[in-house]
């Protein structure tokens, strides 16, 4: 079992080196005072080489496995999402506190054995549901639980950039290690979003224009346990308005889905309310730097480790849009492309 | 030839006619596609597919080997527009030459090479075939692509190579990046001039009917070493054209003006920036003009002038600050029509405008088999769906 290294914080591991832990795990690491990254871990040797030299990590490994040897209290796995479930159990074996990316697994029965092993071994299993650090969404939950919009009505997301992630390899598109296209990758926040704000789903109608590799642009209609309904749609070809519109009897919410941008509109009150959720420090009339969500989420994994204690994005909460996600590929129906005449098929059987 | 079971590689996949082809190979065909993709970043409609993606660039010779290893047809839809013209030509004819050779060594069945109508500018009034005469070339696209030709040719002619050569018109339709999206930006922005009350024609064409005779280019027989026109049935005229975009947008943003008007904005445009120009669009605007003039030393400065000028130098003055000829302050709306940028033709568009060129589809439609089934409004119509679901319109 790992032992916490009080010295130099936490010593962190950051397993799978593509693009997000470059970009993102890394430089948020590297500024946090209370961990040091002991390991980086990537099987591709040159890639992992480099990026530990460049940033001095001490150890640059292409097994994670071979953290085992080494003082390691906690890892962030950033792996393809077919890995996430196997690697992050096998570390939690080993005592180490794991941090996994999004989505947390492929299937439900994974996200079970994941939380099953977190407990058995007393460790922590946090998930990288990154946008649960917006203070808007926080806003937003306590807004709609404290029943300022009135019995709710309906709901409408829409998240759409064309895509533009750095790309080396065609892996990200590979149905076996993805699990999915746009709906696992970007559509696993929004749908956790919804859910973490409304609550669960009851039923839904999944269609996407997935012809036998992965989605690009998809639509989820859903019913909530409460009875609201509403609509998800999600593409990496389109821009679309980005926002999650909730609406009440009172009034509706408009808020940003990957910044702290949020509106309120009651009724019968001409104005809205539109500016940026804060801290409640930031005084009166300021603007406040943008919230870095990934050093909240790094700091809560950390906390929670040090202190014991539950991390925000606990293995039940990421299993949420996991189980939707999988409900809705099994589920799929072709989705409608209106400047192609008639619903298109495959030649042959739809993988 | 059926393309059903084969092995296709298709270049240029992540464009707009490459990416139709891959949906048209796929779901029409039953082929088994392969694509060659430069950068995966632009691979996400593509990925929708069972395919085979080999990462790799046209000009790496040893990449398009690799691609082309076991294929049975090549389409060859690939053009990088984003270089200069040096890139362009290495992309463009150094990656025909490696694609050549690539498959005469793997004995492809047939290259279908996507060049363009272009290759025949100047063009003149009258009707366009085959074997138009071709001028100086206009710009570095025209010169790339009529060398690739000439490469495709040579492979056929002197080491066997069985190619088709296909050339379409001006290509509209769902993701078209110039004719359809680029267009649509500029009615959007700004204000689209057209010349000759728009009665130039127009040969667009529907990008299904294009990805049609790419297809029937690599299965017909008897017409290997050939090159195609492709186009609509009939030319509009560029006033049909732009208004059938506009109603697509909801917006009037052409307007006609004379020749030599246009030539003259033209010219105007690629004379030297006015480094105050900006400094009195801002002063224009009708909310900063009361204020700057309310200034004292504005006004000192006003009243000094119109002291020492002239009335006849005074009131050329005001409407060259002002941009009118009336002496009164500008209208929000007419400040803001102003503002909208003027997209104006570059030399090449401008001869097209100018030009009445029928391009005859006579010899695609004989040798070929190819039947256009698009006109202008059932283009439209599914262009129109596509830039409402796109977020365009």
């Amino acid at each position: 079992m790992g032992t916490i290294s009080e010295k130099h914080g936490l010593a962190v591991a950051l397993v799978g080196c593509g693009a997000v832990s470059e970009h993102c795990h890394l430089p948020a690491l590297l500024k946090n005072q209370g961990c040091h990254v002991a390991a980086l871990v990537d099987s591709n040797r040159s890639r992992v080489e480099q990026l530990a030299a460049r940033y001095r990590v001490n150890h640059a490994l292409t097994h994670y496995q071979d953290l085992y040897d080494l003082r390691v209290d906690a890892a962030i796995v950033a792996l393809p999402n077919n890995l996430h479930a196997p690697v992050t159990i096998d570390l939690l074996r080993r005592g180490i506190h794991v941090l996994v990316e999004k989505p947390m697994a492929l299937t439900v029965m994974e996200c079970d054995a994941m939380i099953k092993t977190a407990a058995e071994t007393a460790t922590t299993l946090a998930v990288g549901l990154t946008r649960r650090f917006y203070r808007a969404g926080q806003v937003v939950r306590s807004l709609v639980q404290k029943g300022v919009l009135g019995q709710l009505l309906s709901f409408d997301f829409r998240e759409g950039r064309v895509f533009d992630w750095p790309l080396a390899s065609d892996f990200f598109f590979r149905k076996e290690a993805a699990g999915g296209g746009v709906l696992i990758d970007t559509g696993v926040h929004a749908l956790d979003q919804l859910l973490w704000w409304l609550g669960d789903a009851s039923s839904f109608e999944y269609c996407d224009d997935n012809f036998g590799g992965v989605e690009a642009d998809c639509v989820v209609h859903i019913k909530l346990k409460s009875g609201v309904q509403g609509i998800v749609e999600v593409s990496r070809t389109r821009n679309l308005r980005n926002t999650a519109i909730i609406r009440g009897e009172r009034g509706e919410l408009e808020v940003a889905l990957t910044n702290d941008r949020i509106a309120l509109r009651l009724e019968g009150v001409p104005a809205q309310v539109m500016g940026q959720a804060t801290s409640r420090q930031q005084p009166f009339g300021t603007e406040q730097a943008r919230m870095d969500p990934i050093m909240a989420e790094h700091e809560d994994f950390l906390e929670s480790v040090r202190e014991r204690r539950a991390p925000v994005v606990p293995g039940f909460e990421g299993r949420r849009s996991v189980a939707l996600i999988e409900a809705c590929y099994r589920d799929r129906k072709p989705l409608s492309i209106p400047w192609m005449d008639g619903t298109p098929t495959l030649v042959g059987e739809i993988v | 030839m059926m393309l059903e079971g084969k092995l296709v590689l298709v270049t240029g996949g992540t464009g707009a006619i490459g990416g139709r082809l891959v949906e048209k190979l796929v779901l029409e065909q039953g082929a088994r596609v392969r694509v060659l993709v430069r950068n995966f970043m632009h691979a996400s409609r593509l990925a929708r597919f069972p395919l085979e993606m080999i990462g790799g660039d046209l000009a790496d010779p040893a990449a398009v080997n690799k691609a082309v290893q076991g294929c049975d047809v090549v389409f060859h839809c690939a053009y990088d527009f984003s270089g200069n013209a040096v890139l362009q030509r290495k992309s463009g004819i150094d990656g025909t030459r490696y694609l050549c050779e690539a498959a005469l060594l793997n004995n492809v069945a047939r290259l279908v090479h996507v060049s363009t109508f272009a290759v025949y500018s100047p063009m003149s009034s009258g009707v366009l075939t085959e074997e138009s005469r071709r001028g100086k070339a206009p710009n570095s696209y025209v010169s790339v692509k009529r060398e690739s030709e000439r490469l495709v040719l040579s492979h056929h002619g002197k080491k066997g190579l069985p190619v088709v050569i296909i050339q379409p018109t001006l290509v509209y339709g769902p993701r078209s990046s110039h004719w359809t999206l680029g267009l649509a930006q500029q009615l959007k922005t700004g204000v689209v001039p057209l010349v000759d009350g728009g009665n130039g024609f127009c040969n667009a064409v529907y990008i299904d009917d294009v990805v049609d005779s790419l297809i029937l280019g690599a299965i017909r027989p008897d017409v290997i070493g050939e090159t195609f026109l492709i186009s609509a049935a009939e030319p509009i005229t560029w006033k049909a054209f732009y208004e059938a975009l506009e109603a697509a947008l909801h917006v009037k943003s052409t307007v006609i003006m004379p020749e030599d008007r246009l030539r003259e904005e033209v010219a105007k445009s690629q004379r030297k920036p006015n480094p105050v120009a900006p400094l009195l669009q801002a002063a224009r605007h009708p909310e900063v003009y009361p204020q700057l003039v309310s200034l004292p030393v504005a006004r000192h400065l006003l009243q000094a002038l119109r002291r020492g000028l002239s009335d006849e130098r005074w009131n050329a003055l005001k409407a060259s600050v002002l941009m009118t000829e009336d002496t009164a302050v500008l209208t929000a709306a007419e400040v803001e029509a102003k503002a909208k940028p003027l997209h104006l033709p570059d030399k090449s568009l401008l001869a097209l405008y100018l030009t009445k060129t029928h391009v005859s589809i006579s010899k695609a439609r004989e040798r070929l088999g190819y039947q256009p089934k698009f006109d202008l409004e059932r283009g439209m119509d599914l262009t129109t769906r596509f830039l409402r679901w796109a977020n365009v319109a």
